[in-house]
């Protein structure tokens, strides 16, 4: 290598952009292969932290797992989708909800007529409340930690619940499709779908009023429903959970996704 | 001014039972900045006491205010719970989460908004109970310390207003402690810290005040001063075993320090009166059931 | 892939003096602090040389960034020179290219990106080349001073930044034979006035 290195007052003007030509040519070929005179260089402190803090934010952090992703991309918060995706993965509890909530719903697709009143009153409430027990103070470890939190409560119980019921209604939908001659598996679907469209509709509505609230309107409105069907001449609101009316369910489902959707897309 | 120093945490009557135990019978309190210590023996409702003002529990009876409002209504304690750091005791995790995932996820659920805030809020607790070299490392592979520190690096986020520890120390080591103290007092400077614990060496380093709870009821509120003051005259040191029925124990060099709780007469010509410790004063105030007092406090 | 490199590569002790192949090292066994120090140390004079390819300074600091994360995903593909201890080169190569694929997405989003070339540092450049890359010493300073702009701007970009021809085309908006040409009486020149 040569004797020759930058001045201090070269480096300066080089890197405030007043070197000719010429000379930053030189700077840089010997700057590539000089790391004392790259010191020389001043380093601005600020603009330093400020690129290292946004780098720091990509490199070190915890890694998104696969469902996390796939949950955000669809459009929901990055914060919703985090409790989402942890969820399963606090998996004693999601397993234990899971479990509650197949065996209530195949239960009651066995023993309890279709038809019969409870099974409409019960529906969308009894995998809340296997959710609830799961998640309670014997199944989730981080139960005491977690329950001080604003988010606990029915915001936390309502995000669960949806990532309990949506793996249960595939699964069950599996089921169903594999074993074409029983009908429990296909009552347990319909046991499970209004639940998840009330809860997932309350959701939604709670981003504009309070989830109270929300949860209320969506409850009446369930009643509601139930009355007209009743009222409607059918003996019982067996039509309500009919084949076709699953359909509806269906379209209900995919409303609120479109509305989840377009939501992202405004904000 | 009266109520932003004193009125950080307000209780009157609070009575908590579960079926037909009552574990808190009547409690006044009024906890203001710095730090509080909470004693008693195990069973005197510390931790209810702690669950109670986590708005982890609601009081059977009894009117209490943190941080000027109501926990018993819903949207008022989710306000408390936003300003509120709980560390309870024996706290459990999530073995598979890494440390920063995990606190990454107490954050979310505590609202602490914006992804890279939130993220260097995270980095921040962590540096402060010096956990962020394991920031990566899953929870199962952290040792008890470790874990203790972690669950308190929880209950730093956020900056709350009411601190809330429950056995914070168990698990540490000296050195841990004496970071935890410093943290602590740094802490205390304008939030509310309540330290519940069997470590009266904790208590005497940090605690401006000391509640001390026996069978549900508070049996002591003051200052450690007026807790000493109350011991004074009755802790003394001698030759021999005193025996009698009266709590004493043998020190190192032979000679055994005695508490008399009711007179303080000397149990023998050969003791004298010394300077209470904390401890001592604890003691006297709670009493010890049996013939082993070390007992009661270790 | 990331995860399992990861497993499998112990990081080697360093700190603010290691030299850069060893906070390499580092960084490809997952050690966010190795790339801090490699920041601190190489961003400045990467900032001040990338500001005199293009005056936008959001442009220059994003493809900053998109550099050290390419560092970070790619440290373990950085192969020293035996008894080189420095990383300027390849960094300088991985940042000039982050800048170009900047102001080309900057200029028509809409075309996909395109697949930019492996990072190599520009080791393997001629022996001519290696004399037009001393140019702080020697007659060389004063035989650029005999060219036009737009000769020097194809020799900068071609030798002393490493760039192919057709990234060169990109970054000096002229088509890709005219590069060529430039580059050609460039070097003619240059050999002209430093024989005679």
């Amino acid at each position: 290598m040569s004797g020759w290195h930058l001045t201090p007052a070269q480096a300066h003007d080089y890197a405030a952009r007043r070197s000719d030509e010429i000379t930053a040519m030189s700077v840089e070929a010997h700057l590539m292969h000089c790391a004392p005179c790259r010191s020389l260089l001043p380093a601005d402190e600020s603009w330093l932290a400020d690129g290292w803090a946004s780098l720091r934010d990509v490199v070190d952090r915890p890694r998104r797992g696969p469902v996390e992703t796939v949950l955000a991309s669809v459009g929901l918060r990055a914060e919703t989708a985090k409790l989402l995706a942890a969820t399963p993965r606090l998996y004693q509890a999601w397993l234990g909800s899971t479990v509650v909530v197949l065996a209530a719903a195949l239960f009651a697709a066995y023993l309890l007529p279709r038809g019969s009143l409870m099974f409409f009153f019960l529906a969308p409430v009894v995998p809340l409340v296997g959710v609830a027990l799961a998640y309670g103070r014997g199944g989730d470890p981080a139960h005491t930690l977690a329950s001080v939190t604003p988010m606990a409560g029915q915001r936390l119980l309502f995000l669960r619940t949806c990532a309990v019921l949506v793996p249960a209604l595939l699964l069950c939908t599996g089921a169903a499709l594999l074993l074409p001659h029983t009908t429990t598996a296909w009552d347990a679907v319909f046991w499970l779908l209004p639940s998840l469209t009330l809860v997932a509709g309350s959701l939604l509505l709670g981003n504009w009023i309070h989830l109270s609230a929300a949860s209320g309107i969506v409850g009446v409105l369930w009643l509601a429903v139930l009355g007209l069907v009743s009222l409607s001449g059918q003996t019982v609101p067996v039509g309500v959970f009919a084949p076709q009316a699953q359909a509806c369910w269906g379209v209900a489902l995919a409303v609120l996704a479109g509305m989840l959707l377009l939501r992202v897309r405004m904000a | 001014m009266t109520t932003a120093l004193t009125g950080r945490v307000h209780l009157s009557g609070v009575t908590r039972r579960y079926g037909t135990r009552t574990a808190l019978d009547g409690v006044d309190l009024e906890l203001g900045p710095g730090v509080t210590g909470l004693l008693g023996r195990n069973g005197a409702g510390k931790t209810t006491l702690m669950r109670c003002l986590a708005t982890d529990l609601d009081a059977t009876s009894g009117r209490m205010r943190l941080l000027g409002l109501d926990p018993s209504r819903a949207p008022e304690r989710t306000d408390i719970r936003r300003r509120l750091g709980y560390l309870p005791q024996n706290p459990d995790f999530y073995p598979h989460f890494t440390a920063f995932a995990l606190l990454d996820y107490m954050a979310v659920l505590k609202e602490l908004g914006g992804r890279r805030a939130r993220h260097d809020e995270v980095r921040r607790v962590l540096r402060q109970v010096g956990l962020y070299d394991r920031r990566h490392s899953r929870v199962r592979r952290l040792s008890g310390g470790m874990r203790q520190r972690l669950a308190l690096a929880s209950a730093l986020m956020g900056d709350p207003d009411l601190l809330l520890l429950d056995e914070p120390t168990v698990g540490l080591d000296p050195e841990q402690r004496i970071r935890f103290r410093n943290l602590v007092s740094r802490l205390a400077v304008d939030s509310t810290v309540v330290l519940s614990t069997h470590q009266i060496e904790d208590v005497a380093a940090l605690c401006g005040h000391i509640v001390c709870l026996d069978g549900g009821r508070v049996v002591f509120d003051g200052a450690p001063g007026d807790l000493l003051a109350r011991a004074r005259g009755h802790v003394w040191e001698g030759p021999g075993d005193p025996g009698s029925g009266l709590t004493s124990w043998r020190l190192p060099d032979g000679r055994h320090r005695v508490l008399t709780p009711g007179s303080p007469l000397p149990p023998g010509t050969a003791f004298r009166a010394v300077e209470p410790t904390l401890e001592d004063a604890y003691l006297l105030l709670v009493g010890v059931s049996g013939a082993e007092p070390a007992e009661a406090v270790r | 892939m990331k995860l399992f490199r990861r497993a499998h590569r112990r990081a080697p002790s360093y700190g603010p003096d290691s030299t850069d192949p060893v906070l390499l090292t580092a960084i490809a066994a997952g050690e966010a602090e190795a790339l801090e120090i490699l920041h601190r140390r190489h961003a400045p004079w990467l900032r001040a040389r990338l500001n005199y390819r293009c005056s936008d300074h959001d442009q220059v600091d994003a493809a900053l960034q998109e550099t050290f994360l390419a560092v970070w995903k790619n440290a373990g593909s950085f192969t020293p020179r035996p008894g080189d201890t420095d990383a300027g080169a390849w960094l300088w190569t991985i940042a000039i290219r982050q800048l170009i694929s900047q102001l080309r997405r900057r200029a028509n989003r809409w075309i996909s990106d395109i697949e930019a070339e492996p990072y190599e540092t520009i080791g393997d450049a001629s022996a001519e080349d290696t004399v037009l890359l001393n140019i702080e010493h020697g007659p060389l300073g004063a035989a650029l001073h005999t060219l036009s702009p737009e000769l020097r701007a194809a020799i900068q970009a071609t030798v002393l930044d490493g760039l192919t021809v057709r990234e060169a085309a990109q970054i000096l908006q002229i088509p890709e034979g005219t590069v060529k040409t430039r580059v050609m009486r460039a070097k003619a020149r240059l050999r002209e006035a430093l024989t005679s």
